[in-house]
């Protein structure tokens, strides 16, 4: 291994290829930043560039811009709210209440700090075993997936803080969103009204946007405009004692997020929400979380960025791509004629270890980059808010729109503007809404998969280790979370 | 000789210049009126975008003028038809048309376009021929072995494909009809799934696009049974056709074009198919197509029109022998 990240860093550190690792992290950063505008969108937009350049350091720029943009993508999370991706997603709930009690420095810190270990850690994973790795991820197929999506959905229910029941009825309505485009299994068509757009379903984007970012500034703008100003902006980096509760959330979410971020399709979603789940768990005082307990920036965090790294096994090692942006830097590679698939690290070790070895670097230009900017960026929150959020919304419709380049989205948007809106009148969180939203049309392709292969036979879920571990582990944790409520009833009803 | 001569001379030799370069014009040129559009149907960084990219730059050299790309991706290339369809027919946008606008007449009840009247052939680009292949678990080498297990076999075979109504699927019914065999189709949401299905032995069978499958194959990881066009496949020489391996009615390929809007004139199209067969004929051009998996074919206006006519009969034919039921 010694042997062959000597041949990575050899390769990666030319004055060419430092270069281009720090173009691609800096855009990534920026474009992260940027709400809406995400890696898929500017990777593909860079593509052409790249036929002029050597394989490596496309790929090392491309790369770049990949785990670059899940850096930036918390930036705004933390200081306005809006999730520009999935992962983001859980780091609103925490970071975004950390800014609002004038802790925005240090909850950019944390995660860039959080990201910066978790990072080089999922590298050296790569390194040390990614062709074991890939094994692994060949043992979840359909009823795994199931299984895996089912754990998730209960595990959502956990990730609220207020009441179960409000929780479970958002899973559900995020659930029949969801449904939403044609169904894989049969081609039929499900709410889609005869509106082509909706065909495909509704983007991620379009949700997340809608119900995190843009209710945000609805509510916001309820308020008056001294009381919306955020009073101290306080430290700019953490404390030790915030340091002290943050370091074992962004271990445990290290581990979480290398290893989900293998599984192709899905796993990397789940790392964030899992590490979160987790945090909540095992924490002394649960009831601090979604209040902006700072274990709940580091540890999802932690885990977005190691899985962001890990996502990179599949593509290397057996040719498939774990998510749409990975499939591009795919493309990218065949374009080069490389072929991705397991021949690329014995064929091609110095583009295989270069590239490990350049996400090192990276990460390590990413960290100098962003804590300078900490001070900028939390400056940002000095700005009036009726300047700021007719920017964040220009940008938040650019974003939207720039998906599909289809007005319609951009409608939706507002309806989920709307939907968020009412959700928070109405005391319900919408993180558990997403996670039904994204998990749920997963859990149902593959449980209907499931079944075909087998004939039809039930008995495929729970015959299969894997899929059987996690089925009851989400029965254990669904009881764990319903009997205290369950209890807590009964106790109210004898006291009447 | 005077001045006057010189200059009547001069100017009879410009005259004559003038109409050499004019003469080919007048049979064929396309003069756009500012930025033309390629709509893409599918998102950017796929192949048919890079197909549509490249095109775009050749196309960009001979007009002067800046040629666009547009990713209007998803719902099988409804959307950036429907963009076309509603579009002015002067040329200036133009739809990249891939397999799918022949099959979505057989898969959807209803379109928001017409196929027939509201999209204009202007050039075929390329074919993408499949290749039908199996998991070496399976332990078949030839298409043959391959009918002979499905017709042996008690519980039906299954397959993968990337979903119901796919070109991919078609590529399978029209398998089973010309075969006389029945097999369970698999559906996945897209290629990088269905082929992970495969390489983790969930699933044996799979009718995959050339390129997608190269890697595998070479690897020994998927076995490749045939391609799907009728012609053999340059990147797989020794692989026969479905003909050749006994199914003489097979022939089911994918393919890339250049659409219009419907009433674009004929001549306009003609031009710009002039062009087409310009910026395809560069080796170069070709050479970067075969990467994508693609065999070079381009050709007239009415040999795409023909085809495409040709081509939306035979999936309505698959999809009523395979009781395929529309959305």
């Amino acid at each position: 291994m010694i042997h062959n990240l000597e041949i990575g860093f050899a390769a990666a550190v030319t004055l060419q290829n430092l270069g281009f690792c720090l173009i691609g992290a800096l855009l990534g950063t920026l474009i992260g930043v940027l709400p809406g505008i995400g890696p898929l969108a500017t990777i593909a937009m860079l593509l052409p560039i790249t036929f002029e350049l050597n394989a490596l350091s496309s790929l090392i720029m491309l790369a770049g811009i990949y785990y670059g943009a899940q850096y930036g993508g918390s930036t705004t999370a933390i200081l306005v709210n809006m999730p520009g991706e999935s992962s983001s997603v859980v780091t609103c709930l925490d970071g975004y209440q950390m800014a609002r009690n004038g802790r925005a420095g240090s909850a950019l810190a944390i995660a860039a700090i959080g990201s910066f270990f978790a990072g080089c850690v999922g590298i050296l994973f790569i390194a040390a075993f990614a062709p074991a790795l890939a094994s692994v991820s060949q043992r979840f197929q359909s009823p795994e997936y199931f299984a895996l999506m089912l754990f998730g959905l209960v595990a959502a229910v956990v990730l609220a803080h207020g009441s179960v029941t409000k929780a479970l009825a958002m899973i559900v309505l995020g659930l029949s969103f969801g449904l939403v485009g044609t169904d894989v299994t049969s081609g039929t068509m499900r709410f889609t009204f005869g509106v082509s757009e909706l065909f495909d379903g509704i983007d991620f984007v379009t949700v997340a946007m809608g119900l995190f970012g843009l209710a945000e500034i609805l509510r916001n703008l309820e308020q008056k405009d001294e009381q919306r100003q955020i009073s101290t902006i306080g430290r700019l980096w953490p404390s030790r004692s915030e340091m002290r509760e943050a370091w074992p959330a962004i271990i445990r979410g290290t581990v979480l997020g290398s290893v989900l971020g293998i599984l192709p399709g899905g796993g990397a979603i789940l790392s964030s929400f899992a590490s979160y789940t987790l945090e909540k768990r095992i924490s002394n005082n649960p009831s601090a979380f979604g209040k902006g307990a700072i274990q709940g920036v580091a540890g999802p965090e932690s885990a977005n960025n190691a899985g962001a790294q890990t996502s990179f096994i599949p593509l290397l090692t057996l040719g498939i791509p774990s998510n749409p942006v990975i499939a591009l830097l795919m493309g990218a590679m065949i374009i080069k004629g490389i072929a991705p698939g397991t021949a690329v690290m014995v064929k091609e070790p110095t583009l295989f270890w270069g590239l490990v070895a350049s996400m090192w670097v990276g990460n390590l230009m990413l960290i100098i980059i962003n804590l300078p900017l900490i001070g900028l960026w939390v400056k940002l929150l000095r700005i009036p808010y009726r300047w700021l959020f007719p920017g964040i919304l220009v940008f938040c419709c650019v974003g939207v729109y720039s998906v599909a380049n289809s007005y319609v989205a951009v409608l939706l948007t507002a309806g989920f503007t709307l939907l968020g809106y009412l959700a928070a009148k109405l005391g319900c969180e919408c993180a558990p809404f997403l996670l039904g939203f994204v998990l749920g049309p997963l859990m149902e392709e593959n449980l209907r998969r499931s079944m075909l292969l087998s004939d039809g036979d039930p008995l495929i879920l729970i015959q299969r280790p894997i899929s059987a571990v996690l089925i009851a582990a989400a029965l254990g944790l669904l009881a764990l979370t319903i009997i205290p409520s369950i209890q807590k009833t009964r106790e109210e009803a004898f006291q009447e | 000789m005077g001045l006057k001569r010189w200059l009547i001379t001069s100017i009879s030799w410009l005259s004559l210049l003038g109409m050499a370069t004019a003469a080919p014009a007048s049979a064929a040129e396309f003069k756009p009126n500012g930025p033309v559009t390629i709509v893409a149907p599918f998102a950017a960084g796929g192949t048919v975008d890079q197909v549509a990219r490249e095109l775009g730059r050749g196309l960009e050299k001979l007009w002067g003028v800046p040629v666009l790309v547009d990713n209007k991706p998803g719902a099988g290339n409804i959307l950036a038809a429907t963009a076309i369809a509603q579009s002015k027919p002067d040329g200036q946008k133009l739809l990249l048309a891939s397999t799918s606008i022949s099959v979505n007449p057989s898969v959807y009840k209803s379109l928001p376009y017409d196929t027939e009247k509201d999209l204009a052939a202007v050039s075929y680009l390329a074919a993408s021929p499949n290749v039908l292949v199996v998991r070496p678990k399976m332990n078949i080498k030839t298409l043959q072995e391959l009918i002979e297990r499905a017709k042996a076999s008690k519980q039906p075979l299954q397959y993968a494909s990337v979903g119901k109504g796919s070109a991919h699927h078609f590529c399978m019914e029209l398998l089973q009809i010309e075969a006389g065999i029945k097999l369970t189709h698999i559906p996945y949401k897209g290629v990088s799934p269905a082929l992970a299905a495969l390489l983790g032995d969930e699933i044996g069978i799979y009718c995959s696009d050339t390129p997608g499958a190269m890697e595998p194959i070479k690897e020994g990881q998927l076995i490749p049974l045939a391609v799907t066009s009728s012609k053999r496949v340059s990147v797989l020489p020794d692989i026969p056709t479905m003909a050749e391996a006994g199914l003489p009615n097979y022939n089911n390929s994918g393919y890339v074009g250049v659409m219009a809007p419907g009433a674009t004139p004929k001549n306009v199209r003609e031009a710009i198919n002039h062009d087409i067969q310009d910026v395809i004929k560069d080796p170069a051009f070709q050479k970067r197509f075969a990467d994508l998996g693609y065999d070079m074919v381009g050709g007239s206006v009415d040999k795409f029109a023909d085809f495409i006519k040709r081509d939306v009969a035979r999936y309505g034919e698959i999809a009523k022998a395979a009781t395929i039921e529309k959305q």
